[in-house]
């Protein structure tokens, strides 16, 4: 049997490094959340405090991660068909396109430019390689959202440059329509 | 109650008026068209196209308000089953079997059985507002903290049925979704919990980003990182587009308890349909003969929780109008509506104006009927999305994602969140453990808490409260014999099988 | 098919009125931001004023946005970078006051130029029908004697319906400490709980309780008007001898370091609208009670309640 993705070969089985991982992740969520409840007030007077829900979850955290941790060490024979064929450059890049989406969005690059590059580096990590089709076609998909949720339904989205040319396009198209006699 | 049910037709006899069904039907197109955007529920949709309604006369309006509120809420479920991104809490149960079921060709009947599912749910429903409202009222506001907090213990236990085969995984997911939950500002004591002075914190974490990261974002990274194991296409339709003979066997009996589920719920003042549908969801799965196909699209999963949310929220009419207690946010849009037309819903409303009530009985209903009939043929166009490439999908899906978190709290801490349940989703994909516990966890966590102590704090810390109350001791002896019978009988059948 | 063709036009043609509103005139070009997300209250506010600013010519153009968040002050820390921005209003009220101590919020109301208030709700004290309770004497005497026993079921916790409570338990004698104020998320909970008599008494808008107490399920015990209100046949809990007046006020409010230029054209788009047909109407279609009061006179009052509203938090434990 080949060796499992992330695992550590040990006598009587394997350690799933991803396991452990988690185990660890939840024994620090334990104390986080322990650490937290310590500085809660009373609240109120009368029945039960603020601190007694975090205190519980935290504990039931303390068991499930020991016993996840303890889970890592079994030995794993289902862990080789799992694993394996991961392509990890195609998660980078999903997680870059998300980070550069949020950048864009809160630095003033506004809505339709975020969108275009989410789209666009998606499209990319899932083996497209025409990026220039790919931008236009996420250009387009996020100017129509855009227009929708602003204009039709008066909705705010994050503003860049971009914005207030479409926003120049669309109102005299908005003012004709408003000039149109409506029956109500 | 025969005065109830002459009044009823009477409404219907309004509703059905040829201009009446045109306003219906627009009001469901848009509804729906509206409500398929992301970020936007069936109470934001009712918001933004309330002013519409406003041009029409009364009845007219009241009439296209229904079918936007019931185009509203399919639009959500249509999401949830396309794009496995439930655009409220109410429809994450739809979103387990019924994102299934699309990728695996049947999205034509899982849109079906929720449409009809609907429908069913809708027409018992609003036979129930006309016969029992009067009663279930009386029950609905003797429902005490304590009787709450015995239901949600009684949720609680059926979260299992999305626990996958791993007892252990599946705890885990929940109480990360738990530790999610204390995020934000204590109900009770006003105090900030787990918040780390981030003020976007202190509202607490919002079910929809956190399932939208968890399903739609995550998936997204899965497929990617499993790309080459996978086909480039998905197949939008895999045999039939409409529901089979089977199909319609395995959905009426889960329409039916949905709906008993859902109407008597949904009609107390803190039931929210949350409940029913995970209750119908785990029902569902215990009941079927197929228990191998939940977790890989079972039908019964969508038409189950599907008609429970409905009933549910024909089941907030109950107490907004007979006692003008706006229980949901829709419900509380529903009374701005009114209040549009000097009506003030409320004890006297039934006694003032019996016509316009049952008029807007019979137009829900109404509408609800409009709905199927604009929606079914659509089905067909609707799952053609899925037959969008792979790359466009699931970049389409990722916009979708992002829109609806920005256009609910455009915030970079939101976006911020949305993408980190994107990677938590991807990585417990990776390692097998569930996904819906952890929702599910954010969702009852909080609000068992509430009851809990809002019961204590009112019996000054006297818990013996939870076995005094009728309802709760009742509630809580089934929550345990929930617990414990799948155990007894499974061990039970391998002491019998042991003995063959 | 006609009809269909019809219905489709229609649609579309209704979706696009959505974002079209009445004939525009004067200059500004207003942002006006709702610190709350769509549908509550903040928000009706900003779009009633958008709706009666364009109507009544006080703005060019008028354009609402939600920061919603932590009661409004992650909406606040925004306005504060909007220094000497004359074309922003930020809509706030008595329960950001609130927020931003239990929050303990970075930025403070000290930094933004108060505009104008513009609406205000007086608050009403109930009791279930059945409770052997009459008026607020009665009460008043019960909270005194034991505070835990008198039950209170209102808004979120720090919030105005919990402030009223606990100036309440103070002007009765009782220690706002010992209070036992439940909070409950969205009025129909409170109220069912009330319907249910599970609580000695509710506090809250006036018009929560109107239905209820027409109906005679609720027993109305006071208001914390300062004179009777007109059409409620209650006394006012100052008649009763409790000295209480409070009410739930929304104002609007600009940036920082104004200019007086600036100020006055906002002061005086603000009255504009507030004295105008279209904004009456709005009011009284939503059932907001007026409450203009503008410029100086409306920042010596938010001072006023910013150290009353500190004080009684305090004294219930949610503000140091």
């Amino acid at each position: 049997m080949a060796r499992p993705h992330d695992t550590i070969r040990r006598s009587g089985g394997w350690i799933d490094v991803s396991d452990l991982a988690i185990g660890v992740a939840l024994l620090a969520l334990a104390a986080v959340i322990f650490y937290d409840a310590q500085r809660l007030a009373p609240g109120s007077i009368y029945g039960v405090g603020p601190s007694v829900a975090p205190l519980m979850i935290a504990g039931g955290l303390v068991l499930l991660g020991l016993a996840t941790v303890l889970a890592a060490w079994r030995p794993r024979a289902d862990a080789a068909a799992e694993a394996g064929g991961i392509d990890r450059a195609a998660v980078v890049v999903i997680v870059a396109a998300l980070a550069a989406m949020i950048a864009l969005m809160t630095l003033g690059g506004g809505f339709v430019l975020a969108c275009t590059v989410l789209f666009a580096g998606t499209a990319w990590a899932f083996g497209r390689r025409a990026p220039a089709a790919d931008v236009a076609i996420g250009l387009a998909l996020a100017l129509v959202v855009y227009a929708v949720f602003t204009r039709a339904l008066t909705l705010a989205l994050p503003e860049g440059p971009l914005e207030k040319y479409v926003q120049q396009a669309l109102d005299p198209l908005v003012r004709a329509l408003r000039a149109l006699p409506w029956p109500w | 109650m025969w005065d109830s049910l002459a009044a009823l037709a009477q409404g219907f006899a309004v509703a059905v008026q040829p201009l009446n069904l045109v306003f219906a039907m627009v009001g469901v197109l848009l509804g729906t068209i509206v409500g398929v955007l992301p970020g936007i529920g069936p109470a934001l949709t009712v918001a933004l196209l309330l002013p519409i309604t406003y041009k029409f006369d009364p009845a007219g309006s009241i009439i296209m308000f229904a079918g936007i509120y019931y185009g509203g809420m399919y639009g959500g479920s249509t999401t949830a089953i396309l794009l496995n991104a439930p655009g409220e809490s109410a429809s994450l149960a739809t979103a387990l079997e019924g994102n299934k079921m699309a990728k695996a060709g049947r999205g034509g009947p899982a849109l079906a059985t929720a449409a009809i599912g609907s429908f069913v749910a809708g027409l018992i429903a609003t036979l129930g507002i006309a016969l029992l409202a009067p009663w279930l009222v009386e029950i609905a506001v003797n429902f005490g903290p304590e009787d709450y907090f015995a239901l949600m213990v009684l949720a609680f236990v059926t979260v299992s049925a999305t626990f996958g085969d791993s007892p252990r995984k599946g705890l885990v997911s929940l109480f990360v979704g738990l530790a999610l939950g204390l995020v934000g500002l204590d109900k009770l004591s006003g105090q900030a919990r787990l918040a780390f002075g981030v003020p976007e914190l202190l509202d607490g974490i919002e079910v929809t980003t956190l399932a939208v990261g968890l399903f739609a974002v995550g998936e997204a990274l899965y497929v990617a990182s499993r790309r080459r194991h996978e086909p480039e296409t998905l197949e939008a339709v895999r045999g039939s587009l409409w529901m089979t003979r089977q199909d319609w066997r395995r959905s009426w009996k889960p329409w039916l308890r949905g709906t008993a589920f859902g109407f008597p719920i949904g009609a107390l003042p803190a039931g929210g349909a949350e409940i029913p549908t995970f209750l119908s969801y785990s029902t569902e799965k215990r009941l079927c003969k197929h228990k191998d196909e939940f977790g890989k699209g079972a039908i019964e999963g969508v038409a189950g929780p599907e008609a429970a949310n409905n009933a549910s929220a024909a089941g907030t009419l109950v107490p907004l109008l007979t006692l003008g207690l706006p229980t949901s946010a829709t419900a509380a849009m529903l009374l701005a509506g009114f209040q549009q037309y000097n009506l003030n819903p409320g004890p006297l409303l039934f006694a003032e104006k019996p016509m316009l009530v049952w008029g807007l009985i019979a137009s829900l209903f109404i509408a609800n009927a409009m709905l199927l009939v604009l929606n079914l043929p659509l089905v067909g166009l609707w799952v053609r999305l899925l037959a969008i490439k792979r790359p466009w999908l699931y970049a389409g899906i990722l916009i979708f994602a992002v829109t609806g978190t920005v256009a609910a709290k455009p915030s970079p801490v939101e976006l911020a969140m949305l993408a980190l349940f994107g990677l938590m989703g991807f990585v417990m994909r990776r390692q097998g453990y569930p996904i819906a516990p952890v929702v599910v966890g954010l969702i009852l966590g909080p609000m068992a808490e509430t009851h809990f102590r809002r019961a204590m704090q009112l019996n000054l810390g006297d818990a013996t409260v939870f076995l005094q109350s009728p309802v709760s001791a009742t509630l809580l002896a089934l929550a345990l014999i929930a617990l414990v019978a799948p155990i007894a009988l499974d061990g039970l059948r391998r002491f019998k099988s042991a003995e063959d | 098919m006609s009809v269909i063709r019809k219905t489709f036009g229609m649609a579309g043609a209704v979706a696009l009125a959505v974002a079209l509103a009445a004939p525009a005139a004067a200059q500004l070009e207003l942002r006006i931001m709702a610190p709350a997300g769509p549908g509550g209250g903040w928000d009706q506010t900003a779009r009633a004023m958008q709706a009666a600013m364009v109507a009544s010519g006080a703005a060019k153009s008028v354009q609402v946005f939600n920061v919603p968040g932590a009661g409004g002050t992650v909406g606040l820390a925004q306005l504060i970078n909007a220094k000497g921005d004359g074309n922003q209003l930020m809509v706030n009220g008595l329960v950001m006051v609130g927020a931003i101590i239990t929050n303990k919020a970075p930025v403070t109301l000290d930094k933004v130029t108060p505009i104008a208030r513009l609406t205000g709700e007086y608050l009403a004290i109930v009791v279930p029908a059945s409770s052997p309770i009459k008026d607020a004497k009665a009460l008043a005497a019960a909270v005194k004697e034991n505070p835990g026993k008198v039950t209170w079921a209102g808004g979120s916790a720090g919030g105005v319906d919990h402030i009223a409570a606990a100036l309440f338990a103070r002007a009765a004698g009782a220690d706002a400490a010992k209070i036992n104020y439940i909070a409950f998320s969205g009025g129909g909970e409170a109220l069912a709980a009330l319907l249910g008599a599970k609580v000695t008494a509710g506090i809250s808008g006036y018009g929560e309780f109107e239905g209820q107490i027409k109906a005679g399920k609720l027993r109305l015990v006071g208001v914390t008007s300062p004179n009777r209100l007109a059409g409620v046949d209650a006394p006012t809990l100052k008649e009763q001898g409790l000295d209480l007046v409070i009410a739930n006020w929304r104002s609007v409010m600009a940036g920082p370091d104004l200019p007086a230029d600036k100020k006055a054209a906002l002061l005086a788009a603000v009255e504009k609208m507030a004295k105008s047909p279209a904004w009456a109407e709005l009011l009284k279609q939503k059932g907001w009670d007026d409450a203009y009061l503008s410029g100086d006179a409306f920042a010596a009052f938010l001072k006023e309640e910013q150290a009353r509203v500190a004080d009684i938090l305090k004294s219930v434990g949610l503000a140091k």
